[in-house]
């Protein structure tokens, strides 16, 4: 089974009489384990994708499989659900709780999960340890470097065990170091077996992917696998 | 600081409810005691409602007489209702006296006590004994001095100078506000046997009771009003019998009602205080749009999300509730050692009142918590 099977789909807008077509029968498949970078420009369509990939959008038409599932007429609650369960987010502004401890920010996505508080902790701990923030538990999220709270955002992606790892702009607001760093990270959690999709503009960032997909105007242009990954992959 | 300012109206409206029931309470509380000086088993019989009086309307010895057997197990003192008042002087000292008539016993009825020397006793009442028993103001205004036990006043008495010997001085013990509500009458008190001042043949007004409390005060008086009547050749409505505890009941039902609606006034500050907090969760929601975006992102659920401001509302009002009920309190509190009543506090209006608050709080934070809740987190997420 295909871990996301998108099917021509079609995402359109509508903001008054204006429609916006924002995805043009799309289809892409992608398994298990996959390191997904999807490329370019902002307004062709990528942050979309990215949206109804990760259950925060329904499209317009067509079909969207995750995990056999078929995203479509779930309720807003049923969404979250799936979110909860199956889709860690990585976003460009980190989007950590302000005011709020970092071991909580970690905690929270098994708190909707109703995981008992000590497991929470230990799992939270765990994670934390993973991104070397191990020394940073008691922080507040802005006591923290742009780095260090993406890594905070990664091991609360993590949480939940999700199959995939969303990441829309991971390194928009990093320095070149940090972002080395990040992607690194990435490329160390897809080496153990995550399923990554970063949205990025960035080459620098993409060329840790394995496969490449490119947008422009809501149409895939470019759909390609890095040498010998196929292989690795089958 | 803006919760403060938040809770502010929750705080002036709860503290406002509490103090004013709790001062409802202790003005019964007051009242009750009031009461209970007076005697809550006491009641009175007089004769009224009489076109035209005939001389046997009235109460005689000999009618005291067949009440007292007739009713012996069920009265525990009665007495005709009388009073002589006249002027005392004693060494160019003049009070004015009231000289309450009573029969032996009454001390058994109503606190009294007794500084020095006896109470009014049987041997008085028989003998009809030129005696008085003091009240301590009236001894020290006369004599300069309490114990004066053995002297004598010379008063007048219908329409006759007397000389009465001192044979006991009490101290009347009431607090300063019960004397405070009750006036002050310029008389200075005292107790004389009621045979004394009348002659045997006197027809008394009205007689004083003090009914043994294993019977109801007003059925008591029923059988002895209808029992009058009917020795008097007269209805039962031409005598009014009157019970301290028909007057309690009432002024208690006037104290409590009046207390409630001013209440009910004091809790319409909380309705404002209520939008106070909608106001400021509706902020706060619209500030913290970012949050639940992303709180939603990570998977949480419309009620999720609704619980979590309910909380906060609730817990912003209750914590309002309780720091009013403690303002409240200590309002009272400082209002009532001012003027020395004992305050009464309810505990049963403090958990009321402070889950009042909590209610207001549910009911102004649900709008805002649900606006909270419905947002689509697409929105909120890129919301900056």
């Amino acid at each position: 089974m295909e871990m996301i099977n998108i099917e021509n789909l079609n995402k359109i807008y509508k903001t008054g009489s204006v429609e916006v077509h924002a995805l043009k029968n799309v289809n892409i498949e992608i398994k298990h384990g996959e390191f997904i970078a999807i490329m370019g420009h902002s307004g062709s369509g990528k942050s979309t994708l990215m949206n109804i990939i990760g259950c925060l959008d329904r499209p317009t038409s067509g079909k969207y499989f995750l995990e056999g599932v078929e995203i479509d007429k779930q309720s807003a609650d049923e969404l979250s659900l799936i979110r909860n369960k199956k889709i860690g987010f990585v976003f460009q502004s980190f989007n950590l709780i302000p005011r709020t401890n970092i071991l909580r920010n970690v905690e929270l996505p098994m708190i909707y999960a109703k995981v008992s508080a000590k497991q929470r902790r230990e799992k939270a701990l765990e994670l934390l340890e993973k991104v070397g923030l191990q020394d940073r538990v008691n922080h507040l999220p802005n006591e923290l470097s742009g780095g260090q709270k993406q890594r905070v955002a990664i091991a609360r992606a993590l949480a939940n065990n999700p199959p995939i790892i969303l990441a829309d702009e991971p390194t928009g607001n990093l320095d070149t170091n940090s972002s080395e760093e990040i992607m690194k990270i990435f490329r160390k959690l897809n080496n153990e077996g995550n399923s990554i999709i970063v949205v990025t503009h960035e080459h620098e960032v993409a060329k840790y992917a394995d496969r490449i997909i490119v947008f422009k105007d809501g149409s895939i242009i470019e759909d390609r696998m890095k040498e010998g990954v196929e292989n690795y992959l089958a | 600081m803006r919760s403060l300012l938040t809770m502010l109206g929750i705080i002036i409206g709860i503290s406002s409810v509490i103090s004013i029931v709790s001062i409802g309470d202790s003005m019964k509380g007051v009242m009750d005691d009031l009461y209970k000086d007076f005697g809550e088993n006491r009641a009175v019989l007089y004769v009224g409602n009489i076109e035209e009086f005939r001389s046997t309307d009235f109460f005689y010895n000999d009618d005291l007489k067949i009440l007292k057997e007739r009713f012996n197990d069920k009265l525990l003192y009665m007495c005709p209702s009388e009073s002589v008042r006249s002027d005392v002087t004693v060494n160019r000292n003049t009070i004015k006296l009231n000289m309450e008539c009573i029969d032996s016993g009454y001390d058994n009825v109503q606190q009294v006590k007794m500084l020095y020397g006896r109470m009014i006793n049987n041997n008085d009442i028989d003998k009809k004994s030129k005696v008085v028993v003091l009240e301590q103001n009236a001894a020290m205004k006369l004599f300069g001095k309490e114990n004066v036990v053995g002297k004598t006043i010379r008063t007048k008495i219908d329409n006759n100078m007397e000389d009465l010997l001192i044979v006991g001085i009490y101290k009347n013990e009431q607090s300063p506000f019960l004397t405070l509500m009750q006036g002050q009458d310029m008389y200075e008190d005292s107790f004389i046997p009621y045979t004394m001042p009348f002659s045997a043949n006197y027809g008394y007004y009205g007689l004083d009771f003090f009914i043994n409390d294993n019977y109801p005060v007003s059925l008591v008086g029923d059988e002895i009003v209808n029992y009058i009547a009917k020795l008097k050749n007269r209805t039962s409505e031409n005598y009014i019998y009157y019970t301290v505890e028909e007057e309690q009941t009432q002024v208690n039902s006037i104290v409590t009602g009046l207390s409630v609606a001013v209440a009910a006034i004091a809790a319409i500050s909380l309705l404002v205080g209520g939008i106070g907090i909608m106001n400021i969760m509706l902020v706060s929601v619209t500030e913290r749009t970012r949050e639940i975006g992303i709180k939603k992102a990570l998977g949480a659920r419309t009620k999720d999300v609704l619980f979590q401001f309910l909380i906060e509302s609730a817990t912003l009002s209750a914590i309002g509730g309780i720091v009013g009920t403690i303002t409240g309190i200590g309002l009272v509190m400082i209002g009532g050692s001012f003027i020395s009543i004992p305050i009464v506090v309810n505990p049963g209006s403090i958990v009321l009142a402070v889950a009042f608050a909590m209610v207001i709080g549910i009911f102004f934070g649900y709008y805002p918590a649900k606006k909270a809740a419905k947002s689509d987190p697409i929105d909120a997420l890129r919301y900056e």
